[in-house]
């Protein structure tokens, strides 16, 4: 209670400062959220997009039914493939079809079905990996009796490296939000050591230890983070609220992402106090 | 020995030598007073036991504590065995009475309720039992020194050390302060009392440490005595 007094003091004492260093710690926060915010959006559309990996596997013309059989048994085999359904020439022309829609009457200038047998693969969730992708479609390729395989290679790569590149840049940006935080703190807390000089030197000479004394200005820190990252994920919702209105598929940050930005900003305030009660401890007087 | 000097030399970095070749021993239960013209090395000497300065040569002891192996968490440990009063009292002054004599023992971690019951005694052996929730600068110069006398005496450390705790007081006042330090002493706290007031020593009968240019003068313990 003691300590939490002292803190509350040192905040009203520092007054002015206090607000600006809270504004401050937001504004970088706020930024950081955003960029958070993208990547947890990212990784929803990268979730999604790999739900929809599929291999097509397609089949040599004129492939026998005893081809075909063994083929199956071969694909069975492998562990990685939740599921295959097989498409035969005729029904590949009528899902081209349908794909073409109103303009399907060009296929009837066709004078034999141009569409080979396939067999569509679905990977088990867990696998279905830009890598693990690649290394099953390989593999399908030399059974004997497939032609050619198709999936999107290009696209899943593409998808992956720009999520590998945003986590690159929260890592930069949460570098620098760190850094402006704890810079912030550390002077705020450095004016509220100087207006308490004589406190914490009548506490030094009653016997306090570095702890005792160090402990209501890193509890200033705690709460000066805490109200920071309140604010700016506060700001954070609100927008991410107004995009949902014209993308309903946006996701908030998940529960992981929210707490690991909690903690992030209050150590970042905590350890802006540390750096200024140690320098200030070290000098005498 | 409660506090022992070994030849102890005092240089500052500016080049000034504040103390030279000091031997001294205080023991349980003394009360000394320490007199000399100011920086004579009075301050230097009362720092030197609550170890906020250190010696250039020659060693300090205090208790089990030598200045040669101090570290941050031994000087507090230490500091909790040596009350110091000031002359200008070093109280802080948006803490009550209470709270300025509560300090020490928050520090130290004790409960709610043991910090009250050792405040009240303490007010109670100072007079000031109805000012505990007065704040300082309410109260007059004599009461403000009770209350620095009651928080360095919270922790009931085995010395006291009063540097010139009448310094900013009347003569009636600083007798009515010296009454109390003796009170103390009679406890069985040994107290080292620094002054410049050499009749007002010497009235006391109590052994007196005279300190000239950083020289301790009659360092020969109890045989020194002024009676």
């Amino acid at each position: 209670m003691y300590l939490l007094k002292q803190a509350f003091t040192g905040m009203r004492r520092a007054g002015f400062m206090s607000v600006a260093c809270i504004l401050i710690m937001t504004f970088s926060l706020l930024i950081f959220g955003i960029f958070l915010l993208a990547t947890a959006n990212l990784r929803e559309v990268l979730r999604y997009a790999h739900e929809k990996v599929e291999i097509v596997a397609f089949l040599e013309d004129g492939i026998t039914a005893s081809g075909l059989d063994s083929l199956e048994m071969e694909l069975d085999a492998i562990p990685f493939i939740q599921d295959k359904t097989y498409i035969d020439p005729a029904g590949a022309l009528e899902k081209l079809r349908g794909e073409f829609g109103p303009r399907s009457f060009i296929l009837d200038a066709l004078d034999e079905n141009p569409m080979p047998a396939s067999f569509e693969i679905t990977l088990k969730p867990q696998y279905r990996l830009r890598d693990r992708v690649i290394s099953v479609a390989e593999r399908i390729t030399k059974l004997p009796g497939v032609e050619d395989v198709s999936y999107g290679r290009g696209w899943i790569t593409r998808l992956e490296s720009i999520v590998k590149m945003l986590a690159l840049i929260d890592i930069c940006v949460g570098l620098i939000v760190a850094v402006a935080s704890i810079v912030t703190v550390s002077y705020t807390v450095r004016l509220t050591l100087f207006a308490r000089k004589e406190h914490i030197r009548v506490l030094k000479l009653v016997g306090a230890t570095d702890f005792f004394v160090m402990l209501p200005f890193l509890l200033e820190g705690v709460i000066h983070g805490l109200i920071s990252v309140f604010i700016s994920l506060a700001v954070v919702y609100a927008a991410f609220r107004v995009v949902e209105v014209r993308i309903p598929q946006a996701v908030f940050m998940p529960f992981g992402m929210i707490l690991f930005f909690t903690i992030f900003g209050t150590l970042s305030a905590v350890l802006g106090s540390w750096v200024s009660l140690k320098t200030f401890l070290r000098a005498k007087d | 020995m409660l506090v022992e000097f070994r030849n102890v030399n005092k240089n500052y970095a500016s080049g000034h030598m504040a103390l030279k070749g000091i031997n001294l021993t205080i023991d349980r239960g003394d009360f000394v007073l320490l007199v000399g013209p100011s920086g004579a090395g009075k301050t230097t000497i009362m720092k030197m036991i609550y170890m906020d300065e250190y010696p250039t040569n020659g060693e300090v002891l205090v208790g089990r504590y030598s200045s040669k192996s101090m570290t941050n968490k031994k000087t507090a440990m230490l500091r909790r065995q040596v009350g110091v009063v000031f002359q200008e009292f070093r109280l802080l002054k948006d803490l009550t009475v209470f709270e300025n004599i509560a300090l020490p023992l928050r520090a130290v971690g004790k409960r709610r309720g043991e910090i009250k019951k050792r405040v009240s005694n303490v007010l109670y052996s100072v007079g000031l039992s109805s000012k505990r929730h007065q704040f300082p600068l309410k109260l007059s110069g004599g009461e403000q020194q009770r209350v620095a006398i009651a928080r360095a005496m919270a922790l009931r450390p085995p010395i006291l050390l009063a540097d010139e705790p009448t310094g900013n007081l009347d003569p009636d006042t600083s007798e009515q302060i010296f009454e109390l330090l003796l009170d103390i002493n009679r406890g069985g706290t040994s107290v080292l009392v620094a002054t410049h007031e050499h009749d007002m020593a010497g009235r006391l009968g109590k052994r007196i440490l005279t300190l000239v240019g950083g020289r301790l003068q009659d360092d020969g313990g109890e045989e020194s005595c002024t009676s």
